[in-house]
């Protein structure tokens, strides 16, 4: 993603294919608080990584891992959505609504009720400073969890490095609401 | 109502419909889908209500961007305590 200083307190990294938002980089304001990183990459297996004993060859993210702590008993759920589902609620993803993907499955479990609250809490990061989310709100297929329109991921995170990063005057973000008014009525004077 | 967003310039739809994903709700917190048009950088709705919210479902249908092409960010002005 975007190349930054090792300062991040916490920065989620979710590789995704699915509707949702991608949080590239927090940068830490507070040097006594610890540098948290979560890589939670989809389609990928344990055995694909040299620091899990792989034969293909991951040098930066075994150097990554040896200052790391390394989940060896970690279960995903086998999907992207539901295992960030589960990630970002603490909740088993049935109990989130996320049994599969962004489609109501019409089931209890299945329903996706809670994805516009994990919209929510992942917006919410843009509280911290230096942090930037590329919203995807508009793309995606709900019947097929690999659609073909990713190129606008790259390009909006690439707009927002260029903002954030680089310092270009641009518009790097979509339309955000700041306030709903009641019209007045006009009953003259 | 008229709803004001940051990052406004250029407001316009992706298609010929009128902006799709708002919904009004009053204390009852019982949601309508109501009809939303473009003036300048606001989007004005058909209906008032206590609470409004936009695209705040599973896999919404949006169509509103900005000048460059930027999609709208869902919110919602009730909150999860509100529920």
């Amino acid at each position: 993603m975007i190349n930054k200083p090792i300062c991040h307190r916490l920065a989620v990294l979710s590789i995704t294919t699915l509707v949702g938002w991608v949080a590239p980089l927090v940068h830490s304001q507070n040097a006594l608080r610890p540098n948290v990183m979560v890589i939670l990459s989809d389609d990928i297996g344990y055995s694909n990584l040299g620091c899990y004993a792989s034969e293909i060859k991951t040098p930066t993210l075994d150097r990554l891992a040896a200052n790391s702590l390394r989940d060896t008993r970690f279960y995903n759920t086998s999907l992207c959505g539901p295992t960030r589902a589960s990630l970002l609620t603490g909740l088993y993803a049935h109990q989130a609504g996320v049994g599969e993907m962004t489609q109501d499955g019409k089931l209890p479990g299945y329903d996706g009720k809670l994805w516009p609250e994990f919209r929510e809490v992942q917006l919410g990061i843009l509280k911290t400073p230096l942090t930037s989310v590329a919203n995807t709100i508009d793309l995606g297929d709900e019947k097929n969890i690999h659609p073909a329109d990713k190129a606008p991921i790259c390009v909006r995170l690439a707009l927002l490095a260029r903002r954030d990063v680089y310092g270009e005057k641009i518009v790097a973000q979509g339309p955000v609401f700041k306030s709903a008014m009641v019209k007045r009525q006009s009953h003259g004077d | 109502m008229v709803i004001e967003f940051d990052n406004a310039t250029g407001l316009k739809k992706t298609d010929g419909a009128s902006p799709t994903g708002f919904q009004v709700a009053g204390n009852d917190k019982l949601w309508r889908s109501v009809t939303a048009t473009i003036q300048g950088s606001t989007v004005e709705l058909a209906e008032t209500g206590v609470y409004v919210r936009y695209a705040f479902a599973g896999k919404p249908t949006v169509n509103l961007v900005n000048g460059a092409n930027l999609p709208a960010h869902p919110f919602r002005t009730d909150s999860a305590t509100t529920n």
